[in-house]
């Protein structure tokens, strides 16, 4: 009855297209013709974002939209889009469903028709893919339907940056608040980091060292670009020790990481990009007496917007065990699956930045920290932008 | 939606507490004019009533307080070993004939009062090499499943099958009614924890037909320990009584069974614990209780490895769907036990 409900909405809106809708000009006056149903290049590096009012759906048709792309969108993806007018961007989005279901059934169908035999699990990178670009889609057409995308633009990463963080663990077993500093130093192609974490109480201690080769995408100038996307290649070693627990962990780890800004799919998605990551890792545990090794499938994938160019939010999906938060305990899934997480960073000016992050596993772990921005030329975009 | 769904399943980190909780009625009853506390909650209550009590046992050993008014009580203890003999306040009675090897059937007059029952068989705290038959994950193979207990009924000496849950495929009580027929076969007890296949139909089901699933017994100077791992993690409830259980069991050979692997030993399939911190936990935990074997489930093949220097095994040979390419199909493993000394032999049914 429920889905029958929201079939119902969706056909309705479907049978009324979006486009034309809030039309204010005399309809005996010349028409602006649309590049595309509502697309507009707004073209210019730094020019305000605005979308004219004759190819704004209605908050009706928006709430609408985005109800029917959290329902029967997320079986077709692009249903949120098509009903807001977009439908080149619901055709696309689509196609990207098609091409993550095929990634997850080719990546994930040997894997469960053959019970897990190890030889297998290499296709596993091709089924987080395939999950990254099938997820990826459908939050990006819940975007384009709320009318989040287009809203801003990239900001490079900084030359360097110290980042003072709190965080609070919250796990079955305990509560704990945590304290964090970091920083990362761009030498051309190279960035180095380095964090320290603890407890007050000085029980968990872990100390991470990472280093990233920029393969492609935008130097870390800490400027506004044009486009975000970016392939990064990353080592880390992590150690980590909890006299709770009793457990010390040394883990190292290679992974890629690779973001897409949209608009390379469609102009629609303009100001989103999508993130995935693949690597391996091998974590040592040290137990009373003994130790143990084991490898480690690395992988994340996520959506994201760019707000102005003063911030950027992205929701994700990290398939990591080792974590401090683990996976989430998703009922029948519990096991296989990672943690949900979300993350917001926000420049409070050129060199402040505040960091936001929640993620959601067998624990939670939320994370507030204060970034300063180094490094960055005095002028960076025209005042006028501000 | 899916991910709606789970982001809502999320929100609840403790997926494992209420059933911590659930178990602690296991083995309790009450009416009018008796009550029947099992202790350690070892047995559940199948029926309570004028004259009868009936049980189905998930240890060796039961320890009993059962108060009543003066009677005639018929008590069944089923699930049972085969040799095992009720005694009531330090008088022995056997069994009645005729039943089912696993079921013992004993006539007692009873004064009115609290009386201390022990249902076990004369050896059951005598220190002694013994053996038992490990298995799990039978799931789609409910209806062949006798197929394996006719098997494991040529063995000789076995005592009793320890399990590592995962019986059913979907929860249903068809499966449970199934499983129960399919026991008749089995001529030895079969004492399990639950898997995550349990959890589908809900925890309670599996409590009432087979009582708890995270217990601890003592067999001829050996501990066992199982524990509910059904939502690829442990609950803290049952972390805490596994402490107490480790420590009370640290001079003992120690046996430890739960049906997800806290480390997958193919460690990137992740058919494991979702908290690697805690599967590191319990390891360490298990490690510092000098447990010598750990016994698993889940996954459907058969693994011989080592966590945190304790022995263990994966074995997931009950008939559930076979890994593929890896050429093991259904099996048990044979266990012989000699203090510390664990020898295992794989025992292929296909």
């Amino acid at each position: 009855m429920r889905w029958s409900g929201l079939c119902l909405v969706a056909s309705l809106l479907a049978a009324r297209p979006a486009f034309g809708e809030g039309r204010r000009l005399n309809d005996l006056e010349p028409q602006p013709l649309p590049l595309r149903g509502c697309d507009h290049d707004d073209g210019l590096r730094y020019r305000k974002l605005t979308i004219p009012n004759e190819c704004t759906p209605s908050v009706l048709r928006r709430t609408g939209a985005v109800a029917a792309s959290l329902t029967v969108g997320f079986l077709v993806h692009g249903t949120g889009s098509y009903l807001v007018g977009e439908k080149r961007t619901a055709k696309r989005l689509a196609l990207i469903e098609a091409i993550g279901l095929g990634g997850m059934l080719a990546g994930g169908g040997p894997i469960g028709i053959s019970g897990g035999y190890p030889p297998t699990m290499t296709l596993t990178p091709v089924l987080l893919v395939g999950a990254g670009m099938f997820f990826s889609s459908w939050w990006a057409d819940v975007g384009v339907a709320a009318g989040a995308s287009r809203l801003g633009m990239a900001r490079a990463a900084a030359p360097w940056s110290l980042e003072l963080a709190t965080l609070y663990l919250s796990d079955p077993y305990r509560q704990a608040g945590l304290g964090r500093i970091g920083g990362n130093v761009a030498l051309g192609r190279v960035t180095l980091g380095a964090s320290l974490m603890g407890d007050a109480e000085n029980e968990i201690r872990t100390g991470e060292l990472d280093a990233r080769v920029r393969i492609l995408g935008a130097a870390a100038t800490g400027e506004v670009i044009d486009d975000g996307s970016r392939l990064i290649a990353r080592a880390g070693l992590r150690g980590h020790q909890d006299d709770g627990d009793r457990v010390k962990l040394a883990t190292g780890e290679v992974e890629v990481i690779g973001r897409l800004d949209l608009f390379h799919i469609d102009r629609a998605l303009r100001g989103s990009f999508v993130q995935m990551s693949t690597g391996l890792g091998v974590e040592r545990a040290y137990y009373t007496g003994d130790r143990d090794n084991t490898s480690l499938l690395l992988g994340t994938f996520g959506w994201g917007l760019y707000l102005s160019h003063h911030a950027e939010a992205q929701l994700f999906y990290d398939h990591r065990r080792e974590s401090m938060v683990g996976g989430i305990a998703a009922g029948r899934a519990a096991g296989f699956v990672g943690s949900m997480n979300a993350s917001l960073d926000w420049m409070l000016d050129r060199h402040w930045a505040t960091h936001l992050e929640v993620n959601v596993g067998t624990a939670w772990l939320t994370t507030v920290g204060l970034r300063y921005r180094g490094g960055i030329p005095k002028l960076s975009t025209p005042a006028g932008d501000r | 939606m899916k991910a709606l769904l789970l982001l809502v399943l999320a929100a609840c980190t403790r997926p494992g507490e209420g059933r911590a909780l659930d178990e602690l009625t296991v083995g309790h009853g009450e009416i009018e004019f008796a009550k029947v506390d099992v202790t350690e909650g070892l047995a559940v209550i199948r029926e309570l009533s004028d004259g009868k009590l009936d049980l189905w046992s998930g240890a060796p050993v039961l320890d009993i307080t059962f108060t009543t008014d003066a009677g005639d009580w018929t008590i069944i203890a089923r699930n049972s070993l085969v040799d095992a003999v009720l005694t009531v306040d330090d008088t022995v009675v056997t069994r009645q004939p005729g039943d089912a090897p696993t079921t013992a059937t004993f006539q007692v007059a009873l004064t009115a009062g609290t009386h201390r029952l022990r249902v076990a068989p004369p050896d059951a705290d005598t220190v002694a090499p013994f053996r038992y038959i490990a298995m799990a994950d039978i799931q789609t193979a409910l209806p062949i499943v006798d197929e394996v207990f006719t098997r494991i009924n040529e063995v000789p000496n076995a005592r009793f099958v320890a399990a590592m849950g995962d019986i059913t495929e979907r929860g249903e009580l068809d499966e449970y009614d199934l499983f129960d027929r399919q026991l008749t076969v089995l001529q030895i007890p079969y004492y399990t924890t639950l898997g995550n296949h349990e959890l589908w139909g809900g925890a309670q089901r599996f409590y009432d037909h087979y009582g708890r699933a995270s217990f601890h017994f003592t067999f001829k100077g050996t501990a066992f320990t199982f524990a509910d791992s059904g939502d690829a993690g442990i609950d803290p409830i049952v972390e805490e009584w596994l402490d107490g259980w480790l420590d009370e069991a640290k001079d003992q050979p120690h046996v430890f069974l739960t049906h997800i692997p806290p480390i997958d030993p193919v460690g990137l399939r992740y058919g494991a614990f979702r908290s690697y911190r805690d599967a590191h936990r319990l390891l360490e935990k298990l490690a510092r209780g000098r447990v010598d074997l750990t016994l698993y489930g889940h996954i459907h093949t058969l693994v011989e490895f080592e966590n945190a220097g304790i022995p263990a095994f994966v074995s997931g040979g009950g008939g559930a769907e076979p890994m593929k390419g890896d050429g093991i199909d259904r099996h048990f493993l044979v266990i012989d036990n000699d203090g510390p000394l664990q020898t295992v032999e794989v025992v292929r049914v296909d």
